[in-house]
């Protein structure tokens, strides 16, 4: 399934990021302590999925906390629980400053 | 959905729930002392199954692994939505989805997914004492009308509503209750529709069966079907494409229609939320997880755990030893008239019994120390420390538990890789996991320790040296995993995705049980085959027969003869010459060979090489006086000590790396398959070869 209709809400690089890059913004991109506003999942072999199932979902406020003394993975605080993940998956985790939301 | 007792006549309830919604302690709170842990050695493994008695009848619990989801990305959730979709072994008539109150929105999803399949469910809002205790509050009344079903407030912990939940459970095993289900919009079930037809099956699937399909092609309903694993995507796509028309996304439209369906149902009913908690766990996580604190702390808390095995099971283990030999002495002589009789009672069922028994101790305290970790909410702080350190080798932070508990025996160690989403993780975690240093190979190294480093260089350094003997096969699992992803399996990168749980209070009740429970299924599991092991190794040795050397008094060169000419030594003597670039005479080579069943036997089989019997202890001052005063009879040595440092880190690192488990073969054969199983016997038998000629090699040049 390479190929994506046009209206489908997933696509590999959402066309935001193609007009303007720099609003692509993951939670890799975050520093200890700042907040964001998860706007989008990407998918990758139901990893979006078991992320969505632990509460990850589009639109719900986000912190990041620290990463782990080596680096990976990371610690982010969402309402209710605190989760950890791969740099490789929070790759997948599409936000935007809680501000400018 | 019919009445599924009709069969048996007992009717089965089933729990299910996030991980950490105290799942585990209703289920001990239900079934009290009357809990079977029904996980060895069957297929139906994950699940454990207890009774309980409600109003005079029985009733089967079952323990469904926890699982934030049915999408089936783990084999545990895959357990669960077996269970639940009626075709497991055991068909629940009744499932209580245990949700955390403070987090209802997320463990509600799970519940809706349940009842989507058209199962009956009951909801227990756990962790209410806590609610009220922080001034909050949940109305279950108005959710409870909301969802159709019960809705019990209770705290498993504290064992409170625990009447109200044992009612709503008599009542709904009566009528069956179901929870009002979101309306599914109208594209999902145009490609459920598609999806039948694709199918093109004669088993029948209902439209909730089919859309866990269309939500996940990995779903295990497909594997009902039959489909070939690489047509699988390729089909379901087909079904999803009303979906995709419609402009929605088939990965997360059940996600947004829950999300929808919960945020409609808890307007009004929750002012809960666990923010002082998160708080206080974010408190404790700025210490326990820091850059440099966290792990100092974490290094601290694993020597002290190894520290207290080691010193703390000493006393136990003296005492249990003694217990055995004035036993033997006893029944000895009740047995004299009959020699054969008494040396088999003696040498080989009570010396093999107290073999057994003698690990007690300390699988006791690794089970309570692990029991301690999980339950406080530390081991996903380990995981999450250590997440790097096996993620280069394509294992990740969720393989440190399995590997921990295989510290204590590789057998549950192997049944806890099934939290490991990642099948290959899984599978590589499964074949390093007997290399972690269990508890069967303590006597081993407590028993050379205690005679060549101890006396020699003092107790800080027999510390240092069973710390490092316990770290070994660590050190070797993780290069190893990786040269089998990158040569064999060539997988490039492992997810990991693990919620953290908030620090909590461990409830005794529960560390003492999972304590007991370590010990009773050692005993049953590995006990048996120890004593029957140690018969057959007294037989081995014991015929042929040679004319008073059993008697009472036998002068020591007849029973010295006697051994060497015994089954066993003869084997140990034509197998030598394998053994000798390490060292090994052939007294050596027959516990080695004594000891591949089962590595826990070779305390007790050099006990009777050394005519001590099979009773003596690694604790035991006279089996390490008899392998100091042991000499080369022959040879190159001859009249030089046979045990020299070499020869005993060669021992040990022999041991260390060996497969000399039959029951940890068993498991991973069940788990993984019996191809696994063989590669893991010849792997690790050669490698103990090798690392044991190597080790001997070179430290006799400088010792």
């Amino acid at each position: 399934m390479k190929k994506r209709s046009q209206h489908n809400t997933e696509p590999a690089v959402p066309p935001s990021a193609l007009e303007n890059p720099k609003r692509r913004r993951t939670v890799n991109d975050l520093a200890p302590c700042e907040q964001a506003k998860v706007t989008a999942i990407h998918h990758d072999e139901g990893m979006g999925q078991r992320l969505m199932s632990l509460g990850l979902v589009p639109g719900c406020a986000l912190q990041f906390v620290r990463s782990a003394p080596l680096g990976d993975p990371l610690m982010i605080k969402i309402p209710g629980c605190l989760l950890c993940l791969r740099r490789a998956e929070a790759r997948l985790v599409e936000i935007e400053d809680e501000i400018a939301a | 959905m019919g009445n599924r007792r009709a069969a048996t006549g007992i009717a089965t309830v089933a729990l299910i729930g996030n991980p950490n919604t105290g799942k585990s302690t209703l289920f001990n709170r239900l079934t009290g002392s009357r809990q079977r842990i029904g996980n060895y050695p069957g297929v139906t493994v994950a699940k454990k199954s207890g009774r309980m008695i409600l109003d005079g009848r029985e009733i089967n619990v079952l323990d469904l692994p926890g699982s934030y989801s049915l999408a089936a990305s783990s084999p545990d959730e895959r357990i669960s939505s077996d269970v639940l979709s009626g075709r497991g072994e055991e068909i629940p008539d009744l499932t209580i989805c245990v949700v955390d109150s403070r987090q209802l929105a997320r463990s509600l999803q799970l519940a809706c997914q349940i009842a989507d399949l058209g199962v009956p469910l009951i909801i227990a809002l756990n962790f209410m004492d806590e609610v009220i205790a922080s001034g909050q509050a949940v109305n279950a009344t108005l959710l409870s009308q909301r969802l159709g079903v019960p809705v019990i407030p209770i705290s498993a912990r504290k064992g409170q509503g625990l009447d109200g939940l044992y009612s709503a459970i008599g009542e709904c095993l009566e009528t069956p209750v179901f929870l009002r289900t979101p309306q599914w919009p109208e594209y999902v079930q145009a490609a459920t529709n598609v999806l039948r037809h694709q199918l093109k099956t004669n088993i029948h699937l209902s439209d909730a069966e089919l859309r866990r399909i269309l939500f996940d092609h990995r779903s295990s309903y497909l594997d009902l079907v039959g489909c070939p694993d690489g047509e699988r995507k390729e089909l379901v796509e087909k079904g999803r494409a009303p979906i995709r028309e419609e402009g929605a996304d088939p990965y997360s439209v059940e996600m947004v229609v829950f999300q929808k369906f919960i945020s409609e149902l808890l307007d009004g009913v929750t002012r809960a939320d666990n923010h002082a908690q998160i708080q206080m766990t974010g408190r404790i996580d700025s210490i326990l997880t820091h850059r440099f604190f966290g792990l100092l702390i974490f290094a601290g808390l694993m020597f002290l755990v190894f520290e207290a095995i080691y010193t703390l099971s000493g006393p136990a283990m003296d005492l249990i030893d003694s217990l055995f030999s004035w036993l033997g002495e006893v029944v000895g002589n009740f047995l004299a008239p009959v020699p054969v009789f008494q040396s088999l009672v003696c040498d080989g069922i009570i010396a093999g019994a107290g073999g057994v028994v003698v690990f007690l101790p300390q699988i006791f305290l690794l089970f309570f120390f692990v029991s301690l970790l999980e339950d406080t909410g530390y081991m996903a702080r380990a995981a999450f420390l250590m997440d790097k350190l096996f993620g280069w080798c394509g294992l990740n932070g969720k393989s440190f538990v399995p590997l921990l508990s295989s510290y204590a025996c590789a057998v549950p160690g192997i049944f806890a890789t099934r939290t490991i989403e990642n099948p290959r993780a899984r599978l590589v975690t499964v074949l390093v996991a007997p290399l972690m240093s269990c508890s069967a190979r303590l006597p081993v190294y407590l028993l050379l320790i205690g005679a060549f480093i101890e006396p020699v260089w003092g107790v800080g350094a027999a510390s240092l040296t069973l710390f490092g003997a316990q770290m070994l096969g660590l050190f070797v699992a993780l290069p190893l995993a990786w040269l089998v992803n990158r040569f064999i399996f060539k997988t490039p990168s492992q997810p990991f995705i693990m919620e953290m749980p908030p620090y909590r209070f461990p409830v005794p009740k529960d560390v003492l049980w999972r304590m007991w429970m370590g010990g009773k299924e050692f005993l049953q599991r590995a006990g048996t085959i120890i004593v029957v092991i140690s018969v057959i190794i007294w037989a081995l040795l014991y015929f042929p027969h040679k004319q008073g050397a059993h008697e009472e008094g036998a002068d020591p060169v007849v029973q010295a003869e006697q051994i060497e000419q015994s089954f066993l030594g003869r084997a140990g003597h034509a197998l030598q010459p394998i053994f000798a670039p390490a060292g090994f005479d052939w007294k050596i080579t027959v516990g080695v060979l004594a000891s591949f069943p089962a590595r826990e036997v070779i305390v007790s089989t050099l006990g009777i090489i050394y005519r001590l019997g099979g009773d003596v202890e690694d604790s035991d001052g006279a089996l390490a006086d008899a392998l100091r005063a042991e000499r080369w009879p022959d040879g190159p040595h001859k009249g030089q000590p046979v045990f020299t440092l070499p020869v005993a880190l060669a021992i040990m690192v022999f041991f260390a790396f060996c497969m000399q488990c039959s029951s940890t073969l068993v498991v991973i054969a069940r788990e993984v398959g019996a191809r696994y199983a063989v590669l893991t016997f010849v792997y690790m038998t050669a490698l103990a070869w090798v690392a044991a000629v190597a080790v001997y090699q070179t430290t006799s040049l400088f010792l």
